[in-house]
């Protein structure tokens, strides 16, 4: 049951128009100015609103706008007995539902206001809270949130999903988010690597053979469509599918039903798809490469997935959640992040997106082996070289123009003393000034370590 | 790219596996584990992702062992051998998201071949990344 208002100064229409709505099953509020009308929407949550154009104290159209503003943000269905092109108009780009002639019949109002109504509850279960497992799936930056809103509502549907976005962003990843958060969650996730499978056989292993099918087989194999009768079939890589399989996979989809190579019969398969690439699909209907009626089913549901470039905000929360997986996974202790090693993940541009930052810990992590902190000279160094060579073409960019050059030694030398001062500052600061543990991190003899710390003339406290 | 393999057993479907692997990819030098705990040793050390992991389970209980350790494979690319085509077997091999997925009794040129198809993907990839 909805909760409708109607503003309109004519009592006889006014009552006739309750009645109505009231016969459809619908609570109804008449008011007659306005005025009236305008204290009614803001003090009561309202579904729809009958509004009239033309009211004893103001232009019904100009009305649109402050009911909109008021809480319930009511659809608004206008009603006149003076229609005009520009009045209608006028009415839709103000955000009318609709825009109806008098006199209302019922025929007139019934589709109107049941298709209003409808479009709120659908709209009511969107704005609901979402409980999402999250399956390895990490930040809270806005941009993530709107993946996993997506990953939530293709969940809750039973609709084709495409997942795009680069090499690295996690499209396998949110792949399953979707399964196992979808009511076929119990069933298999059946992963189809269409860029692994050789073309010669991708049909035998995506609808199975009979025996004596073709040369070799020996016995009967069921294929994986089958295999994922009830839950999802994920077309990973779904851009590297050849046309021919294309064809036969389109019909399946269409009508879940196939026949194995060499079969009689046809079988059954109900499942749902889950496709991802990280190619341009679009592209590559217009170069032949992809069937557009297969693009067409698979895009019912698109996600992009945004790169890690895009939504830096989450690479604290990536290093945490990797750097304490990865130490678990190797039984070793979690090691901690300084500052600069942080700073330096975020400023890095990750073109390989999170998969990149997964190795580049990997990495840091087994260089620190027996150091409990992790600094930027952990790092891989093809991520150092980026990360300077950017620090120093920027500054160069900005205030020394025109850099004395100089010989390739002295600015070796230049490169080396900043680095072991900022090393041996780190050190001491690590360990407190503590030199029988400086010594023992960074494998320098006591006298080298002093003259070190003298010729740097680091002060080293008490 | 590094290719890991794992198979407790020296003769039949093991013995099998690793002739053809020599016979069409001899190019391809693969490590291989022998049992789970050298497999999950193996995979617990510092910075080593094999890009391809063949896992033979010659039995359930070899499928269940290494169900048990799925979290330490990571990002491999997973080739998976189970032992027989039973729905619950086939179901439960699919949890550890193989990209391929075959059986015991395969004479393995299906293996070979998505291998090789892997490989040639991997060098592409390799040289999109270079320039």
């Amino acid at each position: 049951m909805g909760k409708v208002l109607i503003i309109d100064d004519n009592k006889f229409n006014t009552e006739a128009l309750c009645d109505m709505v009231e016969s459809l099953g619908h609570e109804v509020t008449c008011t007659y100015t306005a005025e009236e009308g305008i204290r009614e929407a803001q003090s009561h949550c309202f579904d729809v609103v009958f509004l009239d154009v033309q009211l004893p104290d103001g232009n019904g159209l100009l009305l649109l706008p402050i009911i909109h503003a008021t809480p319930a943000d009511p659809e608004v269905i206008i009603i006149t007995g003076f229609g005009s092109p520009d009045g209608a108009e006028l009415a839709i780009r103000n955000g009318a539902w609709d825009f109806i002639e008098k006199p209302l019949e019922r025929k007139l109002i019934e589709l109107p206001l049941v298709r209003a109504l409808q479009y709120r509850e659908a709209k009511k279960q969107k704005s609901r809270p979402l409980i999402l497992k999250r399956e390895g799936i990490v930040g809270s930056s806005s941009i993530m949130g709107n993946c996993l809103i997506l990953i939530a509502q293709a969940a809750a549907s039973d609709a084709n999903v495409l997942i795009t976005g680069e090499t690295g962003t996690g499209k396998e990843v949110f792949a399953r988010a979707i399964h196992n958060n979808s009511s076929r969650s119990a069933m298999p996730f059946v992963t189809v690597d269409c860029a692994s499978l050789p073309p010669a056989i991708i049909e035998s292993i995506l609808f199975g053979h009979e025996k004596g099918a073709f040369t070799g087989a020996d016995r009967i194999q069921e294929g994986l469509v089958r295999q994922a009768d009830g839950g999802s079939l994920f077309l990973d890589e779904v851009g590297d599918l050849p046309l021919s399989a294309q064809k036969a996979f389109l019909r399946v989809l269409q009508e879940h039903r196939f026949r194995p190579l060499g079969a009689k019969r046809e079988v059954e398969s109900e499942f749902r798809v889950i496709a991802a690439t990280n190619r341009d699909l679009d592209k590559m209907v217009g170069e032949g490469k992809i069937r557009e009626d297969l693009l067409f089913r698979l895009r019912a549901i698109n996600i992009e997935l945004p790169p890690l470039r895009d939504r830096q905000g989450d690479i604290k929360e990536l290093i945490t959640y990797y750097v304490n997986k990865i130490c678990t996974r190797q039984c070793a202790e979690v090691k901690g992040l300084s500052p600069e090693f942080i700073e330096a993940l975020c400023a890095y541009e990750w073109p390989g997106n999170v998969r990149e930052l997964v190795n580049a810990l990997e990495s840091a992590l087994a260089a620190a082996l027996h150091e409990t902190i992790l600094y930027p000279k952990h790092l891989p160094t093809n991520i150092r070289v980026r990360l300077i060579r950017g620090a120093v073409s920027k500054k160069n960019d900005t205030t020394i123009p025109s850099a004395k050059m100089t010989s390739l030694k002295e600015r070796r030398d230049s490169v080396f003393a900043r680095e072991e001062r900022q090393y041996l500052q780190e050190l001491i600061a690590v360990t407190e000034g503590n030199i029988r543990e400086a010594c023992a991190i960074s494998g320098l003899g006591r006298a080298r370590l002093y003259q070190l710390i003298k010729k740097h003339g680091i002060p080293i406290s008490d | 790219m590094e290719l890991l393999m794992y198979s407790t057993k020296t003769e039949g479907s093991g013995e099998r596996l690793l002739r053809v692997m020599g016979l069409l990819l001899p190019e391809y030098k693969f490590e291989i584990c022998r049992s789970i705990n050298e497999l999950s040793k193996r995979l617990r050390q510092p910075v080593f992702n094999p890009t391809v992991a063949i896992l033979l389970a010659s039995s359930r209980e070899e499928l269940q062992d290494i169900l048990s350790i799925r979290d330490l494979l990571g990002d491999a690319k997973i080739i998976l051998i189970i032992p027989d085509a039973n729905p619950d077997t086939v179901a439960q091999g699919h949890t550890l998201k193989p990209r391929f997925l075959t059986y015991g009794e395969s004479d393995f040129v299906d293996v070979a071949a998505v291998l090789k198809r892997m490989f040639s993907n991997f060098g592409a990839d390799k040289s999109v990344k270079k320039h």
